[in-house]
């Protein structure tokens, strides 16, 4: 083989390679073509599988043949996990289970659990990533806890069917080596519980885990359903990422507790020490002022924080929580997204004006209204990433101009978007409308305008030269209206334009 | 502060050391003999190669350290390649297995990156037959070999 084809005889290079054509049709077609090639990527070919029961009589032979170059498995089935075979190198183990409009009987449920439990023994050796999808019991617990290299766990619409007692004393094995936890559904299901205080009492007794990602999702809002949760919070020292069920949900069959408060409650009693946690999501949180405040002061290490969704508007309380009770976040909060929060005009002000370390602010929903003061310049220079929604009209006279004077202010920014689609009148981004005030944004990659239909002013050539002009990396730009020369002008110069 | 690469061909080449830190291979290479002006020697590659190496790392000089990260889609897409880098990658298949070969013994990660997906592109959508044009290659198989490849492979790649 010459030395330019020598690049397939690198493993890191064919490796990347095949990476790329993995789940294609060329991937085998890449196996036609000579000897040499069939050795060099048949392992890749193998190496991530899919298997349903309605499939697995007609690869049962090919599992067998194949099976150390498999590395992961993704099982569809609704009956049973039993495989021909063990692999010697799985190191990735996805279950899917419950189909939607099916309820198993007892028996075949009981089948179903004990092949996953036997599926997952014969590979504990192996296993680092394991996503199941079915009940789980203090048994399978158990044997998860076998799973020395376990470094990620999810588990899907699943319930915890053991005791609190049950699930402590198996807490420190379960999580000993487990760095990545998502889990999504009920825990604990019997009806003996401890309480809230009870639970934060009992932490101390846990041995820490190494968990650095860690999601939540509750269907049911009960005290019982939070603690498994609150448990790996508590002993969790070194969380990197949190999301946490913040919500209180309308859909929720049964609401006890608002998810907030069992963490703010924990932040007032000193449970939560995660010194590294760094980004939390509290997405479509139901909570009130104070308890934020006191959340984000149990965690002075948060740099990114998501609040998006919250159900209840994020007032000028909220604002001041991040603005005044905690100063830190003054300079090391440097993302905070806001989304469909009602966000008022004098909260986002507080915000842009107080905040100097934001590098990404998404608020959509804003009320315009006194976002722009003149005694209150915004503070956040580094901005490279602003959302701006509003639901009032940003055009408001002499105010468009400080607008724009603020903005222009923001040299860094490469992502604006000041989408206005609740507005009556938008903001002119033309020449005449003073777009010129904001050629410093030479960083600029991306736009978002406010006028989608055009009805408040169209982009010309004049517009288009000027943008080709002052903002050199403009790629691609979206709901701003255009006339046939500037549409023309951009298409030339491979700026793409979109209509949303 | 500058360093001074030697190609293959005993070229030489002055980059800002950020520049040439794009390369692993490098940046260890100076952390392990301290500051120097003495020209780092880098025997398997060409200059014309090195030219395009240090055209792609002046570019991306600036560029944030890549970390995996376990929220990215684990299968990878091959059709996400920058415009300027696509645009880079516009070069004749030798220089394009060169810059691949010159990417790994640097050992810059994106740069190889690009390259196999440049490669993993030229062969997506294309027959066997079509595959071995474009790189040149023998088929060694019987027409009966390359049905039971297809046939017993062909389950694996549906999923």
């Amino acid at each position: 083989m010459d030395r330019q084809n020598n690049i397939f005889e690198i493993p890191e290079v064919a490796r990347m390679i095949a990476q790329y054509l993995e789940g294609s049709k060329s991937m085998v077609n890449c196996l036609r073509v000579c000897r040499r090639w069939y050795m060099i990527f048949l392992p890749y070919n193998w190496a991530s599988v899919y298997v349903e029961s309605g499939r697995l009589a007609a690869c049962t032979d090919l599992l067998v043949k194949y099976a150390p170059f498999i590395h992961k498995i993704k099982l569809y089935s609704s009956r049973f996990c039993n495989l021909p075979t063990t692999f010697p190198f799985l190191m990735q183990l996805e279950t899917e289970f419950l189909p939607v409009m099916w309820t198993p009987s007892k028996g075949t449920l009981t089948a179903y659990k004990n092949s996953l439990l036997g599926l997952i023994k014969d590979h504990q050796q192996t296993l680092r990533e394991l996503i199941i999808d079915s009940a789980m019991n203090d048994k399978l617990f158990d044997t998860v806890a076998g799973c020395s290299r376990l470094r990620k766990f999810v588990g899907n619409n699943f319930t915890v069917d053991c005791t609190p007692e049950q699930y402590l004393a198996l807490h420190p094995r379960v999580w000993a080596n487990v760095e990545s936890l998502h889990l999504n559904g009920e825990f604990m299901t019997q009806k003996k519980y401890v309480t809230l205080a009870q639970a934060i009492k009992a932490r101390k007794t846990l041995a820490p885990t190494k968990i650095k990602n860690l999601s939540f999702n509750v269907f049911d809002l009960k005290l019982k359903a939070m603690l498994i949760p609150l448990f790996i919070i508590m002993t969790s020292p070194e969380l990197v990422r949190l999301s946490w069920p913040a919500r209180k949900d309308i859909y929720a069959r049964y609401t006890e507790v608002v998810p907030m408060e069992i963490l703010a409650k924990a932040a007032k009693a000193r449970a939560l020490n995660c010194p590294r946690l760094q980004e939390l999501s509290l997405q479509s949180a139901s909570f009130n002022e104070s308890d934020l405040a006191s959340v984000m002061g149990a965690l002075p290490s948060v740099t990114k924080l998501d609040l998006s969704f919250a159900l209840y508007s994020f007032g000028m309380k909220s604002a001041k929580a991040l603005t005044t009770d905690y100063p830190i976040f003054r300079t090391t909060l440097t993302e905070l997204r806001l989304e469909n929060c009602s966000l008022g005009g004098p909260a986002t002000l507080e915000i842009l004006a107080s905040l100097s370390g934001l590098k990404v602010f998404i608020a959509s929903g804003v009320s315009s209204k006194e976002l722009v003061k003149d005694n209150r310049p915004w503070v956040c220079l580094g901005l490279e990433r602003l959302v701006l929604g509003f639901t009032q009209d940003i055009n408001s006279e002499d105010k468009s101009e400080l607008f724009l004077e603020r903005l222009a202010k923001l040299e860094k920014l490469e992502y604006l978007n000041v989408d206005s689609v609740y507005c009556q009148k938008a903001l002119r981004l033309t020449l005449d409308g003073g777009l010129d005030r904001l050629k410093s944004l030479r960083s600029l990659t991306h736009l978002r305008g406010s006028d989608f239909h055009g009805s408040c002013f169209k982009w010309g050539l004049a517009e288009a030269e000027w943008v080709t002009q002052h903002w050199v990396n403009m790629r691609t730009f979206g709901a701003v209206a255009v006339d046939q020369e500037a549409r023309k002008h951009f298409m030339e110069r491979n700026v793409c334009i979109s209509e949303y | 502060m500058p360093v001074t690469l030697t190609s293959l061909d005993n070229q030489e080449f002055k980059v800002d050391k950020e520049v040439a830190e794009r390369s692993i291979l490098i940046k260890n290479m100076i952390e392990d003999v301290g500051e120097s002006d003495a020209p780092i020697p880098l025997p398997n590659v060409s200059a014309a190669v090195l030219t395009k190496v240090i055209e792609y790392c002046e570019h991306h000089r600036n560029d944030p350290v890549q970390v995996q990260d376990e929220t990215d889609d684990p299968r990878k897409r091959s059709n996400d390649i920058e415009e300027w880098d696509m645009k880079f990658m516009q070069v004749d298949q030798e220089m394009l297995f060169e810059i691949i070969l010159a990417a790994n013994y640097l050992d810059i990660k994106p740069l190889l990156d690009v390259g196999c997906k440049t490669v993993a592109n030229i062969i997506k959508g294309k027959t066997p037959e079509e595959i071995r044009k474009a790189f040149n290659i023998v088929n060694d198989f019987t027409p009966e070999e390359e049905a039971q490849i297809k046939k017993e492979n062909e389950w694996a790649e549906d999923r």
